[in-house]
């Protein structure tokens, strides 16, 4: 027999075998016995220990069924080495739901949470578990405020199912009770009303803005933050003596805090020891704490280890790879307000990296990731590197900006560290599938594909499907465009950023093929052009190896029927039919810093590119002076050669670095390699509008660049006058455009991101180089936002007002426009 | 003109409810089944009938796809009904389950690892099982995964010609899988690379990287005599000796 008083002895140091000889239950009414036993683990014929880890486990998991309010399992009798066993149960009534009076349906979800922490529906019910539920409701109702609330709990049993209750919370929330003063006692340095606002969650009612509940913990932390604050203008002995809480008349609180300042210290002498890498002058520099200064034990903790701009003396040894240093400040005298310190430093081996892993990635395939980092195996650990491979990832684009985690476990045994890199896919592909309408030329279909995360390898392997080859770092995009009958548009290309997988030597492959025909089988108008190009793009070491030089080869062959718009050249000439043959070499150079392709935080991306055709006419192969005589003849080989520079930097301007400003600048130019043969009338820039038809119409010839606030139109230089008097749109050789931005986003979540942004914009094109002034621009102001979809590229629009615009000029004179943005950015 | 499994759902009644998750699922119809299991684990906790429950539930996680989920119940079986008979394949299953995710080498190995630690924990609770030469020849195929791809990675350094990279993490090959079968291929790679390594090397750095070069050279043609490497490795041997000879002579 046994009971709490008197428990069964067991000698620990001799458990005994047993073989189960029978199992018993006792006091389940509603449970099943076999059940019961079931959970328990144990079955007769069964060989247990006692004292073993059998019982306890058996208890233990009929405590997790949470239906009895007590568990034990008792010999019964023994003999010889047979045991048989009571498991005895107290079963309680079933917890079947619950519900609220005196309390707001709004606020019934935030009470389920907090009943739910301590019933389980199907679970028992017992004293304890109702009173903390009880407990836990008027908890929620004291956080917001209302110190006096009630709450009590009733059980009734319920009828719709046996050994069931149901649960009552009876709420009396009672009134709000506010902090009607907050008397501040003993305060001589510092001004009660400075104090008042270090608390931040406790304050008076009068305050505008602010609730003036009273919540016990944060009220504690308040405290506490006013006493953090003493210490930061060296009052380090500060602290609060005592504090009253308590009620006035109108029953509201009125909060006494009696502080003593103590007195104020300052730093005196600071020196250094255990340093041989750093000396004590540059050290101090970075510490930043000079003899005299006021003593703050935060500032100095920042200044050592904590710094937000990583320049603190700690940072300054692991950054170079000293991942093992720890400093110590330690005050080796205190006279007076005097403290003086002394820095035991210990540097450490500078630590290497020795595996470099990577998780997560699901889709992408692990060279593609490693490949670009630039931490690597058996290199000395450094912060730089680290930051750098970051921006690497991130450039990617298959991963989330947001969730891109980075740990350096070290191993100080080895003087190692590893590095883990932890990445999260996000999708990375687009479709672009839509009907537009398309002006006087009716409807558009488009259909659009780009899978920035292609593998080409496994084409043919149908298990790597999923729902297409994926994980290489292959760009294939593949696009259709038409409205029947007029236009028509394919393209193709495919990229492989590895080439044979040992430099980062990118190869491109494009062609496409497009049709516009206007005309009528009376009177033909037809503009076809196709274009094969291959492009080879490497990574340069020097100056450094953020920079990209890219050579291409272009194949574009015209074939023109009765064109007569915008081929037009400076002399006035159309070009209106016959094949031409726009062969070019391709060079560029690029540097390109910016963190994030869809939000850049920070960086620069500047491009200078040069497209060459051969100088036919110079080097002999054209020089029939007969070809120069009609202009039709004299550009069936084009020749020029073209400029662009397109250079774009972000400036994070606010703390968290979230509201961003753009500067860019772009530029163009088209040449001639000979006055005789003059400027090309394709290959040309086309400056104004929302730059849309760059997509609709793609490869037309000319470029299309978009200047907000303006449209084509609205710009003089992009007219020629004819010899009857009349005016013809011209594309021109020369553009520049001026940007500033301010950018701030409302959603980073890489699966909308959206921001907003206010501009400023100057632009201009010019007919020769003669004409052209870089001062002579046409400004805009305006506001637009932006949405960046995976699956559909970039979405927006941008409302821009022209100053410069010739109200005459412009249809309707009205000064502003509105452009539209689908999938991706205009020029 | 609700359906019938929508009738059964929303009955409210648990007997009915199990009895058509039973056939649900004897039909080969596990998402139906699911459903309706998750509606009865509360109004059958502590009755006899639980324990099939769990077990069903958790293998309806398992033949719809969700492997995650299934690994997760499998175990929550195991744990829940520690003497049960089937205790042993819920065990089993939940590392199988993990078996399941585990993808290509190329990319994240998670799942494998805790399909190998589950496997393994299996194999030393049922020694006698006959499902343990199963999991152990599981595990050898899962680390012969996870084993390619640090070997490939190696490889990927020696490839973009960071030496010092493709060495350190070939030697971490060697390490972390003791039983490989690349072992003389790794070893005349390291070799190789830090041949390659020595001879685009500053003058300086050279005597001591030369050194290591003859190390690992003479180490690969001890322990692999008659590999078919043995000549190359032989050439490095030489040429470092030599070199090494002209350097300490100046």
């Amino acid at each position: 027999q046994t009971d709490s008083l008197n428990l069964p002895v067991y000698d620990y140091s001799e458990p005994q075998e047993y073989e189960i000889g029978g199992i018993k239950v006792e006091g389940a009414y509603f449970a099943e016995e076999n059940a019961i036993i079931g959970v328990t683990g144990l079955s007769v014929g069964q060989d247990i220990r006692v004292p073993g880890p059998d019982i306890p486990r058996a208890i233990k998991n009929l405590w997790r069924l949470r239906l009895f309010t007590n568990v034990s399992i008792e010999e019964e009798k023994t003999i010889g080495d047979v045991i048989f066993l009571i498991v005895r149960v107290e079963e309680r009534p079933r917890f079947l739901r619950h519900s609220f009076t005196g309390a707001k349906q709004g606020r019934h979800d935030d009470l389920n949470e907090e009943v739910n922490k301590y019933l389980v529906r199907g679970g028992i019910v017992t004293e304890d578990a109702k009173v903390n539920a009880a407990e836990a409701v008027r908890g929620y109702y004291v956080e917001k405020g209302y110190l006096d609330a009630t709450v009590t709990v009733e059980e009734i049993a319920d009828t719709s199912r046996a050994n069931s209750v149901r649960l009552v919370f009876d709420v009396k929330r009672n009134d709000r009770v506010k902090i009607a003063e907050i008397n501040i006692i003993g305060n001589d340095a510092v001004k009660e009303r400075k104090l008042q606002k270090q608390m931040k969650e406790t304050n008076e009612k009068r305050k505008l803005f602010k609730g003036s509940k009273f919540q016990p913990e944060l009220y504690e932390d308040d405290k506490d933050a006013m006493i953090a604050y003493y210490n930061t203008l060296g009052y380090r002995d500060a602290r609060v003596l005592n504090d009253s809480i308590y009620r006035n008349d109108d029953g509201e609180l009125v909060l006494d805090i009696r502080i003593n300042e103590g007195n104020q210290y300052y730093f005196r002498n600071i020196t250094w020891k255990g340093n041989s890498i750093y000396d004590n002058e540059t050290l101090a520099q970075v510490l930043g704490i000079e003899r005299g200064d006021v003593y703050n034990e935060e500032e100095l903790q920042t200044r050592l280890s904590f710094s937000q701009d990583n320049a603190d003396v700690s940072s300054l040894y692991m950054d170079n790879g000293y991942l093992f240093f720890n400093v110590d400040p330690i005050e080796v005298a205190i006279e007076g307000d005097s403290i003086d310190l002394e820095m035991r430093i210990f540097e450490g081996p500078q630590a290497t990296i020795d595996k470099v892993v990577i998780n997560g990635n699901d889709r992408t395939h692990e060279h593609v990731i490693r490949r670009e980092l630039f931490t690597r195996p058996g290199q000395k650990f450094s912060r730089s590197d680290i930051i750098r491979s970051q921006r690497q990832i991130i450039g990617l684009g298959y991963f989330n900006q947001e969730t891109l985690g980075i740990e350096t476990p070290v191993n100080p045994d080895r003087g190692t560290v590893d590095i883990i890199y932890t990445v999260e896919e996000k999708p990375s592909d687009q479709l672009e599938l839509s009907a537009g309408w398309g002006g006087q030329r009716g409807v558009i279909g488009t259909l659009g594909v780009t899978f920035n995360n292609f593998s080409l390898r496994n084409l043919f392997n149908r298990e790597a499907w999923h729902p297409l080859p994926q994980g290489d770092g292959q760009r294939l995009s593949l696009r259709a465009q038409t409205n029947g009958k007029f236009y028509q548009s394919y393209n193709a290309s495919l990229t492989e950023p590895w080439l044979g997988g040992k430099r980062p030597t990118s190869l491109s492959v494009s062609a496409f093929y497009n049709k516009y025909d206007f005309g009528t089988e009376a009177v033909p108008r037809k503009l076809i052009i196709q274009q094969a190009a291959v492009s080879l793009g490497t990574r340069l070491r020097w100056p450094d190896d953020n920079f990209v030089f890219r050579t291409g080869i272009n194949l574009q062959t015209l074939a023109l029927n009765n064109w007569t718009e915008l081929f037009v050249t400076d002399q006035n000439e159309t070009v209106t039919t016959g094949n031409y043959n726009n062969f070019s070499l391709q060079f560029s150079l690029s540097r390109n810093t910016a963190t994030d392709p869809i939000y850049p935080k920070q960086g620069s991306n500047i491009e200078l590119s040069l497209q060459a055709t051969p100088p036919y006419r110079k080097l002999g192969i054209r020089d029939d002076p007969n070809l120069l005589e009609d202009v039709e003849d004299r550009f069936r080989f084009v020749e020029y050669h073209k400029w662009r520079l397109n250079a774009e930097w972000y400036t994070p301007i606010s703390r968290d670095q979230k509201l961003v400003l753009k500067t860019q600048a772009k530029i163009g130019y088209l040449g001639s390699y000979d006055d005789a043969v003059g400027v090309s009338p394709f290959e040309r820039f086309q400056l104004g509008g929302d730059g849309v038809n760059n997509q609709q119409f793609a490869f037309a010839g000319v470029d299309i660049v978009s200047l907000r606030g303006y449209e084509i139109e609205d710009l003089p230089n992009n007219f020629i006058t004819t010899q009857s008097g009349g005016v013809r749109k011209i594309a021109t050789p020369i553009f520049s455009k001026y940007t500033v931005e301010l950018r701030y986003p409302l959603s980073l979540n890489p699966s909308s991101t959206i921001f907003v942004l206010a501009f400023a914009q100057g632009g201009n094109a010019w007919r020769t180089a003669r004409d052209f002034n870089p001062f002579d621009l046409k400004r805009s102001v305006g506001v637009g936002a932006r949405v960046f979809l995976p699956m559909f590229g970039t979405l927006g629009f941008d409302w821009g007002y022209g100053f410069d615009k010739d109200p005459n000029l412009s249809e309707n004179g009205n000064l502003s426009t509105f452009n539209i943005v689908l999938g991706f950015e205009p020029e | 003109c609700r359906s019938e499994f929508e009738t059964i759902r929303t009955s409210n009644n648990p007997e009915q409810i199990l009895a058509k998750a039973n056939e649900y699922y004897l039909a080969e119809e596990y998402q139906r089944a699911q459903t309706l299991y998750e509606l009865v684990i509360a109004p059958f906790r502590g009755q006899a009938a639980a324990e099939q429950i769990a077990y069903r539930y958790a293998y309806t996680y398992y033949y719809t796809g969700q492997y995650v989920l299934a690994s997760y119940y499998f175990k929550q079986f195991a744990t829940t009904y520690g003497g049960s008979s089937l205790r042993e394949e819920a065990d089993f299953m939940s590392a199988f389950s993990n078996y399941q995710l585990s993808p290509v080498y190329r990319l994240d190995q998670s799942y494998s690892v805790q399909a190998i630690e589950a496997f393994e924990e299996f194999a030393n609770r049922y020694p006698e099982s006959e499902r343990v030469a199963q999991a152990n020849s599981l595990i050898d195929e899962m680390r012969a995964k996870m084993e390619l791809k640090d070997f490939e990675s190696a490889k990927l350094y020696m490839d973009i010609e960071r030496y010092e990279s493709a060495l350190t993490s070939f030697g971490n090959v060697l390490k972390d899988y003791p039983e490989t079968q690349r072992a003389e291929e790794i070893r005349y790679l390291m070799a190789k690379v830090q041949y390659e390594y020595t001879s685009r090397s500053f003058r300086a750095r050279k005597p001591e990287r030369l050194r290591v070069t003859i190390e690992l050279s003479e180490n690969f043609i001890t322990r692999y005599p008659d590999s078919p490497y043995v000549d190359e490795v032989t050439r490095y041997l030489n040429e470092s000796i030599e070199e090494l000879k002209e350097l300490e002579n100046v």
